[in-house]
């Protein structure tokens, strides 16, 4: 499996110059062709910075993006453009980013006529083939995005992002806000995409259990810092970072046999403005220590191919008790 | 649905209103002033005949309200007295004064926002970076320059130090005879009737008071813009069009599309305050303009004039407004209908 898309400890700080705040802290993460990584976090955990990082449209301040083994971090805005057919993004809403006064036929052109050198018949002919894959109803690539829904919409996103055969696609929460049909109905598209077109797909989303169905690794991340990483069988199993089993133990398993065994944080949800030295789920988590409000901790490799940033998993320890 | 026909009507409504308002503060004028309205209107010493024919005009022994109908009639009609200065009607010397005033001002106009409106989308596309922070103290301090000073400074350096620009002598060397009027601009009237020594004598009187009101609304719009464009570029769909690898030009249209409506109202309101602005710089260039004659007015007491220069700055604002109002309905319109 070759590596498509590299970060390599990103640092990343947003805001203007009397406020910053670190949205991305020391990020390691791989995603190769012909696999989905699901990245999971609470709002303001720094999903959004990640997509944008990874497609870089963030400069972050320390660390190297890598696309095909190309360092991306430094390269000037008229470089990156000519490859940014071949890393693309789908945003969290489609309404609010389709140009409403173009059809879908020429929004699906669009990003053709930007990077692929064709004759007008043979774009017309990847539009259709297009609408073929992304299954569009008759008629539909002659609307405007008024009057799609956001099922729709999300999928002429979707469209756009892959009719230039991207290596990268990155889609920001494409699920959020779709009802359950449409939301299935898109993430089994996206696992066809991943089987016949190797891309490499990053998907983000604040609900490991929609993640679930598709990814083939997860990442969590926590106020800009991923707190575990792997397989997505074996996360959903047996996670081993307290975060990670709050946020699985947060969904009522859909059998009536199971008693919630809930995990309830306490506290706020944190913002990277109020961020303490040492561990920043410190605050909140149930089984933290001194010195986890110290010493920061760095990502523990687990078995082949899990890694955990807790202080407490090389004791096995990290478990939080089911107590009642 | 809206019908334009009835957005029309409410702006005139508006407008109307405001009018009368700004008669009345106008009148009151008269009626509070430090002096007999015959004083205030006919100068330190009127002569008997002039007194006796100021009252009836006005009817100054008339009820005040009488007093204020008569008022706004003759207003409306143009006729705003006499100003005991010149000798001559307001509405004349006005007329005559006018065209001065609107050369400087369409000039002024066209070159700030020539250089105000790059330089702040240039400021927004550059944040972060020192291009951004020179735009952004650049405009700081234009916004911030009073008007005769930053005259006064270019005036000691381009006339006094450099000797490049004409001494601050009105629009024309005193040797030279003005062109007929055809436009009312000395400029292009010199061109139009090929006289180029009046013609590059004009252009010279001409430079240093444009540019002068063009930094000083360039600084502003810089601001303005700049802050419009950056909004712009935090939105989702900017950042998708970016997303999508599209051309600095293009993002440049996306954006400026998107700031359009607030980088039009910028632009409006540098035209609404451009008269008080350039009535000091007429003052400073000794331009024989509109402005120059409403501050001599008031510095000397002339109520008549300075009753028509308020009702003037008015009615131009209110022109103004119109037209803004009216370029963004019909804008809004054309968006519906696409």
């Amino acid at each position: 499996m070759s590596v498509v898309a590299e970060l390599r400890g990103v640092s990343v700080e947003l805001g203007d110059d009397d406020r910053r705040v670190a949205a991305l802290t020391r990020i390691d993460l791989q995603v190769a062709a012909g696999q989905i990584l699901g990245v999971a976090g609470e709002s303001g955990a720094g999903k959004s910075t990640l997509a944008r990082t990874l497609l870089r449209l963030v400069q972050p301040q320390a660390g190297t993006v890598l696309l095909e083994g190309n360092d991306i971090t430094a390269q000037p805005e008229r470089r990156l453009r000519r490859l940014r057919g071949r890393m693309t993004m789908t945003f969290r809403n489609p309404l609010a980013v389709l140009n409403p006064r173009m059809t879908v036929r020429a929004l699906l052109e669009e990003p053709l006529r930007l990077h692929a050198r064709l004759t007008a018949p043979a774009r017309r002919a990847a539009v259709e083939a297009l609408a073929e894959r992304l299954r569009l109803r008759a008629g539909e690539l002659e609307l405007r995005p008024a009057e799609l829904d956001a099922g729709r919409a999300q999928l002429v996103g979707l469209g756009r992002a892959i009719a230039t055969q991207p290596r990268l696609l990155v889609l920001d929460e494409p699920t959020c806000e779709l009802d359950t049909v449409a939301a299935a109905e898109f993430l089994a598209l996206l696992a066809s995409l991943r089987d016949s077109a190797d891309m490499a797909i990053v998907l983000i989303g604040h609900d490991i259990t929609a993640l679930q169905p598709v990814a083939d690794r997860i990442a969590v991340l926590y106020l800009g810092e991923i707190v575990e990483e792997g397989p997505t069988a074996d996360l959903l199993r047996d996670a081993l970072h307290p975060y990670s089993q709050a946020l699985l133990s947060a969904h009522l398993p859909a059998d009536p046999t199971r008693r919630g065994r809930r995990i309830r944080l306490r506290g706020e949800a944190p913002t990277p403005d109020d961020r303490t030295p040492g561990c920043g789920f410190a605050p909140r988590c149930p089984i933290a220590e001194n010195r986890c409000r110290s010493g920061a901790p760095t990502p523990n490799q687990i078995g082949t191919d899990r890694r955990v940033a807790c202080l407490r998993v090389l004791e096995g320890s990290s478990r939080i008790p089911l107590t009642r | 649905m809206e019908r334009p026909g009835r957005t029309i009507l409410r702006l005139l409504g508006i407008a109307a209103f405001v009018f009368l308002v700004i008669a009345f503060i106008c009148f009151m004028l008269i009626k509070l002033g430090a002096a007999p309205p015959v004083v205030l209107l006919g100068g330190p010493n009127p002569m008997p005949e002039e007194r006796a024919q100021l009252i009836a005009e006005y009817g100054l022994n008339q009820p005040a309200v009488v007093q204020f109908i008569r008022y706004v009639v003759r207003t409306l009609a143009g006729e705003f007295g006499r100003s005991w200065q010149t000798g001559a009607t307001v509405a004349d010397d006005l007329l005559a004064r006018l065209p001065a005033t609107l050369e400087l001002m369409v000039y002024a106009l066209l070159l700030g926002a020539l250089i105000g409106i790059p330089a702040g989308v240039a400021a927004a596309f550059s944040r972060g970076r020192a291009e951004e922070r020179t735009a952004r103290g650049a405009g700081l301090v234009g916004a911030a320059m009073p008007s005769f000073l930053l005259a006064l400074l270019l005036l000691l350096v381009f006339f006094r130090w450099l000797d490049l620009s004409p001494a601050p002598s009105g629009r024309l060397s005193v040797v030279l005879t003005p062109p007929p009027t055809i436009t009312g601009s000395y400029f292009i009237d010199a061109i139009l009737m090929q006289d180029a020594a009046a013609a590059r004598s004009a252009l010279g009187q001409l430079i240093l008071p444009v540019l002068t009101l063009a930094l000083l609304i360039a600084a502003q719009l810089t601001l303005q813009v700049r802050t419009a464009i950056l909004m712009q570029l935090d939105t989702a769909h900017f950042a998708y069009a970016r997303a999508q690898g599209m051309s600095r030009d293009m993002l440049t249209g996306i954006a400026m599309r998107g700031a359009a409506p607030s980088i039009w109202a910028a632009f409006c309101g540098q035209c609404a305050a451009l008269l008080g602005t350039t009535a000091v710089i007429e003052y400073v260039f000794a331009w024989g303009g509109v402005g120059q004659y409403g501050l001599e007015a008031m510095s000397r007491g002339d109520f008549a004039v300075m009753q028509a220069f308020i009702l003037l700055s008015a009615a131009l604002s209110l022109l103004v407004h119109l037209m803004h109002a009216g370029v963004r309905r019909v804008a809004r319109l054309r968006i519906r209908r696409a």
